[in-house]
């Protein structure tokens, strides 16, 4: 998510932000579009290694499947600076 | 690009290894070819060297052959998971030039191209470099526009770079469709002639085979599942094969650069997606050079046995299945065909894909990490074979006196955090 206070985090941050990334080799979180269809955006629980999908799930929501919640819950980003300046609340619009 | 004289390292294959030359070739087909020395020793890990290189493939196996001949570090050793060569160089289209746009990237291809021309003698290893010449297209009277101000940029710094014009293309390459009623018609194009391929396997093997004979252990079938370190320095690797202590490690793992970073709670700023190339049955010589165009994204040249080598784009979702899906390869034979129609009658061999490690400014990393001892040479993504021997070289300097050199600077990670990024997307000419 991007954070909304900008402002309140370093360059480094925001650089790992904008720049890193999760990159598993195993069950990833992404982001998919219909191109060719209906054109909407939607979420997608796929794995690297055997490109099995294992779950969509719609744009705001959070994973479902056991190990779409697991991905999402270990992932790094949870713990960012930009991950908690994301969030709505003192200081964020 | 003038600059000192580079210390190319020529003091390999003087010692147990006996130089390959006309003369052994003779003695050794008078017994059948049945008493060839080994080319490399097969290694067992030692408990501690003064420095580990994780990577067999081409850049690692050059980072150590310079480590020992330039910097005297010959108590290393390469770990490579599964066999010399078989990640990224043993699977990529060899296409090599150093045209690129900006004063970075053009520091750092040009050092590798002139270390390219020699390397066989070097190594003394036929490594098969073929200055062939690489022959951009342009289907557009924007892309030649914008061509010719890449060659003149270019060509600032020292670097060979022509435009042709569609008269002079016809010539140079008979065997393109000049018909300009085609759907990406040929308008014209940039030609560097220094370019050109060489045989992957033979780099490899080739500086496998130096940096043995310097005394460094190159150890295959070994997979590191661990960094150790203790506070902020680097103390030892994890592998298959057991602990091996070091206070000095070099990461040229390509595709699988994040996992290596991860073990060391790092993160990188790649995204590791297949790229896919095929090669046709063998005919007779009817491509000398190398042709690649940008706006239907095929590459194409004709290898020393014969086989038509086409190379497309990479494709868009991370993977590391080392495969990749029809699409990408339909739409470049597609263009192949257009453009050289013969092609049509080919069958195709083989088809295979590798694992990339794309960056997002499509420049490479070669850096220090906020770990002490633990350095990472990667973000190579679709156009690292090219750089080998000049990758090696900058990586061997960096590991060797903890600092990088003028060439390396600009692409440490630290870029990521300045936003001085070397963005080389459409610019570098194609993503080869
Ligand atoms: C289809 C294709 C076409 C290409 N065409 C071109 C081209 O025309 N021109 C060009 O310049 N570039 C091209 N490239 C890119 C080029 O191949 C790479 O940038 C370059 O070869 C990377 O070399 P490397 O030594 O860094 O990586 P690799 O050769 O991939 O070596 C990395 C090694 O690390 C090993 N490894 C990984 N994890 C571990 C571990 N945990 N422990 C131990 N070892 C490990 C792997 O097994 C592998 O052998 C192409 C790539 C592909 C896939």
């Amino acid at each position: 998510m991007r954070p909304l206070a900008e402002h309140q985090i370093s360059d480094s941050e925001f650089g790992e932000y904008l720049f890193l990334r999760d990159n598993p080799k195993g069950v990833f979180l992404e982001r998919w579009r219909h191109q060719s269809g209906c054109r909407r955006w939607f979420n997608i629980v796929r794995d690297t290694y055997s490109h099995e999908i294992i779950e969509t799930y719609a744009m705001g929501a959070t994973p479902k499947s056991k190990a779409g919640k697991a991905a999402y819950q270990q992932s790094w980003r949870r713990k960012t600076a930009a991950e908690a300046a994301a969030k709505p609340g003192k200081g964020n619009r | 690009m003038a600059g000192a004289s580079i210390d190319r390292g020529i003091k390999a294959v003087t010692g147990k290894q006996k130089r390959y030359s006309v003369f052994s070739l003779a003695k050794n087909a008078s017994s059948y070819h049945q008493n060839w020395q080994q080319a490399w020793r097969h290694a067992e890990p030692k408990p501690e060297y003064d420095a580990v290189i994780i990577g067999g493939g081409g850049h690692g196996l050059a980072t150590a052959y310079y480590l020992a001949s330039v910097h005297n570090m010959t108590n290393i050793a390469v770990i490579e998971k599964g066999w010399l060569g078989g990640g990224n160089t043993g699977r990529n289209t060899t296409i090599i030039r150093s045209n690129y746009l900006w004063d970075e990237s053009a520091a750092i291809y040009e050092h590798a191209l002139k270390l390219w021309e020699g390397l066989a003698q070097d190594l003394n290893f036929n490594i098969m470099f073929s200055q062939r010449g690489v022959l951009t297209i342009a289907h557009s009277e924007h892309e030649l526009k914008e061509m010719s101000r890449r060659v003149h940029a270019i060509r600032l710094n020292g670097i060979d770079s022509e435009v042709l014009g569609p008269d002079e293309i016809a010539k140079f390459v008979p065997c393109i469709n000049m018909d300009q009623s085609i759907r990406y018609p040929v308008m014209g194009g940039f030609l560097q002639q220094r370019g050109g391929t060489a045989r992957h396997d033979a780099v490899a093997w080739g500086y496998a085979r130096a940096a043995d004979d310097m005394g460094v252990d190159i150890i295959q079938n070994c997979e590191v599942t661990g960094l150790k370190r203790s506070g902020r320095r680097i103390t030892g690797i994890q592998t298959t094969k057991g602990f091996i202590k070091t206070r000095k490690v070099g990461c040229v793992v390509a595709g699988h650069s994040s996992l290596l970073a991860e073990m060391a709670g790092i993160h990188l700023p790649i995204a590791s997606r297949p790229l896919q190339a095929l090669v046709s049955e063998p005919i007779k010589p009817v491509l000398d050079t190398v042709i690649m165009s940008n706006a239907v994204h095929m590459y194409i040249s004709q290898s020393d046995k014969g086989e038509m080598v086409l190379g497309a784009g990479v494709d868009k979702y991370n993977s590391y299945a080392q495969r990749g899906s029809f699409p990408v390869p339909e739409h470049m034979i597609a263009a192949a065909v257009e453009l050289f129609p013969f092609l049509s009658r080919l069958r195709m061999l083989r088809h295979w894909g590798g694992i990339v490690d794309t960056c997002p400014d499509a420049s490479p990393i070669i850096s220090k990490t906020d770990i002490d001892g633990l350095y990472f040479n990667c973000g190579w993504g679709t156009g690292g074979f090219k750089a080998t021997p000049g990758s090696g070289h900058v990586f061997a300097d960096l590991i060797a006196q903890d600092r990088p050199n003028a060439i390396a600077a600009p692409y440490a990670l630290s870029r990521f955090e300045t936003g001085l990024l070397i963005d080389e997307h459409g610019a570098a000419g194609v993503a080869h």
